[in-house]
């Protein structure tokens, strides 16, 4: 399966290598796998460099560790700094982040395009609703998106249901581009039995059958641009040698909101916003114990949610993790850890989506990126608020205790009343939650005004002719959901845009 | 040489990584739960891992919270000993001191090495084993 989806193992590139197409696409993610699928579809001789390598189900690592550094950006260690220190994650593979992400499919909000169309009325046009509602359909069609199925949930999941019910709060089961899930709980690293359709599996082959090229292990450096426009890419392959990529029609970024303003930079374009307005979905999650087995690591890893807080500006998710991490979340060091990890059975941990207003910045480093993001107190209101609703929620689908982790704050809770105390006079301190940053968006925004974005209304960049920016840094924010999807959408618009200017 | 080399490269080196063992498994202290102890499981793969795959400040940083905890102890006066040095009962009372510290980065540095603390205990396939977990 490798040697046909892969044209070219940058492993294998010592040299010097000069390779040529009609459109480059750089990154293989959701954003770059449909831009490649939907032009080569069309005709175009694609190319996608991607600087992750094509690993497959049966080379998934058995433990969260090696997963991680197999599949993960810096093997998940990478940090936004901040009076807080945030880690994200990013998957680094053929297929990008679709590897190891929850395969949570939503649909673009429409309150969230009514609020940019209000702050940009220009892009109400650019992305007609009725275009976006078509794609989308679309691509769930072809991702197999729908209900995660009660047989395969796992009890985590099905608690969720029950404790949401129990407190009169909307939930539903979480739409997964899935096919065939055996509820094996390892979404995050890479699924073992190829269920998940991530890009690898799904939109990229598809571009392949219409003679699109994937050259992976080769890590994008620079754009080409001269006096007509951008006509290439150059990168460094993890053999060591040096590629160009000359492109005849587009150069299309695709390489996520921290990687795609980095190259920009790198590229000499640093005029607007670029790197800019990063915005996030920072995570709070809260663990339970219950009286019966709950096995958080069997089931869908992310099968359940609770979408009636989202006007509070919270998801909250079960999640399934890898042993490793569910015992990093369990309450306690030493005795009292070692006694919790003899009964782990028991303990469920979920999350919850926070729909952030900070806003952080992307910058080159000293050793990559250097990202900083800071909290606002409004968002810290809404993690505290968070930490409450999920703490109620376990309470009220039977666990007998939850364990906040706020620090200050009473370790151990039984009563809903104290949650409501934390809520309302607990603290306020970033540096009292331990909190994960997901889905990371607007380092080079989309809009209509030069000066405030770094993209027009075509994913066209202002100031370099025939380079396009596809992924999720054109987002103007962020969308309070999972936006695997809305990411695809967009990215096929600028796919038809591309087509357009034929 | 090769301490020197270890430094520049931001890995660990071989009594680093006995120091920062010694502090996992107190963080997990798994034999006084009746689990396999963490001195009998395979971490090779995990220190392999751990080489290769972070960015070079995580092993900057990593060397940094190995050294506090090993040498904190140093400057209380109940201890007076680097953590490698103390016996069992000690160790186990120090780490459950900073899994609630009053000061933020003694706290985080506790969080970070009980991560991956977890991560090399749990990348053994007989404890993974031991978790098994019905099929939904």
């Amino acid at each position: 399966m490798s040697a046909a989806l892969v044209h070219l193992d940058g492993r294998d590139v010592r040299r010097r290598l000069a390779l040529a197409c009609d459109v480059a696409v750089v990154g293989s993610g959701p954003a770059g796998a449909t831009v490649a699928r939907h032009l080569a579809a069309h005709g175009v001789r694609v190319a996608v460099l991607e600087e992750g390598l094509h690993v497959t189900p049966a080379e998934f690592g058995p433990s969260g560790i090696r997963a991680m550094a197999s599949l993960y950006r810096e093997m998940g260690t990478s940090v936004a700094l901040g009076p807080s220190p945030i880690p994200y994650l990013q998957g680094v593979a053929v297929g990008g982040t679709s590897v190891v992400n929850g395969a949570i499919s939503w649909r673009f909000p429409r309150e969230v395009h009514a609020a940019w169309s209000a702050d940009d009325p220009a892009l109400a046009d650019a992305l007609p609703w009725d275009a976006l509602t078509a794609a989308e359909a679309a691509l769930e069609a072809r991702l197999s998106v729908h209900d995660t199925e009660p047989a395969i949930a796992g009890q985590k999941n099905l608690l969720m249901a029950r404790g949401a019910a129990a407190l009169g709060l909307a939930h539903r089961p979480i739409r997964r581009n899935v096919s065939g899930c055996q509820g094996s709980g390892r979404c995050l690293q890479g699924c073992p039995h190829g269920a998940k359709l991530s890009m690898e599996r799904t939109l990229l082959p598809d571009a392949v059958a219409d003679g699109a090229h994937i050259v992976a292990g080769v890590r994008a450096e620079r754009v080409l641009i001269d006096a007509r426009g951008a006509y290439g890419v150059v990168g460094r392959a993890r053999g060591g040698g040096a590629v160009e990529l000359r492109a005849r029609r587009a150069v299309v970024l695709a390489a996520s909101a921290i990687q795609t303003p980095l190259l920009l930079r790198a590229s000499g374009l640093c005029q607007g916003p670029v790197g800019e307005q990063l915005s996030a979905h920072p995570g709070v999650s809260v663990t339970g114990r219950f009286d019966q087995a709950v096995h958080n690591h069997v089931g869908a890893t992310q099968g359940h949610e609770v979408i009636g807080l989202r006007h509070e500006g919270l998801k909250l998710e079960a999640l399934g993790f890898d042993l490793a991490i569910l015992a990093s979340r369990l309450p306690g060091a030493g005795r009292e850890l070692a006694r919790r990890l003899a009964e782990a059975e028991r303990y469920a941990v979920w999350g919850a989506a926070i729909r952030a207003s900070a806003r952080g910045t992307v910058r080159p480093g000293p050793a990559g990126a250097l990202v900083r993001y800071a909290l606002t107190p409004a968002d810290m209101r809404i993690a505290r608020r968070g930490v409450r609703r999920l703490g109620e929620v376990l309470l009220a689908a039977g666990a007998h205790e939850v364990y906040p982790g706020v620090a200050g704050f009473d370790p151990v809770v039984r009563d809903p009343a104290r949650l409501a105390a934390l809520d309302a006079d607990g603290p306020l301190d970033p540096r009292a939650y331990a909190s994960t940053m997901t889905h990371l968006f607007g380092t080079a925004r989309m809009g209509s005004r030069v000066g405030s974005s770094v993209v027009g209304l075509d994913f066209q960049h202002h100031h370099a002719r025939g380079l396009y920016v596809a992924d999720s840094s054109v987002f103007p924010g962020n969308l309070g959901v999972n936006p695997q999807i809305a990411i695809m959408t967009l990215a096929q618009l600028c796919a038809a845009g591309i087509l357009a200017t034929a | 040489m090769s301490a020197l080399a270890d430094l520049a490269r931001a890995h660990l080196g071989r009594r680093e990584r006995a120091w920062a063992e010694a502090i996992f498994a107190a963080i997990l202290a798994p034999e006084t739960a009746g689990l396999p102890a963490f001195a009998s499981i395979d971490r090779d793969a995990f220190w392999r891992c751990l080489e290769h795959a972070p960015g070079v400040l995580f092993g900057h940083g990593l060397r940094a919270m190995i050294h506090t905890v090993t040498f904190l102890p140093l400057t209380d006066r109940r201890y007076r000993r680097p953590f490698f040095a103390l016996p069992e009962e000690a160790r186990l009372t120090l780490v459950a001191e900073l899994d609630h510290h009053p000061r933020f980065l003694l706290r985080q540095t506790l969080e970070t090495l009980k991560l991956l603390a977890c991560f090399a205990y749990f990348d053994d396939a007989a404890v993974r084993a031991r978790f098994p977990g019905p099929r939904p």
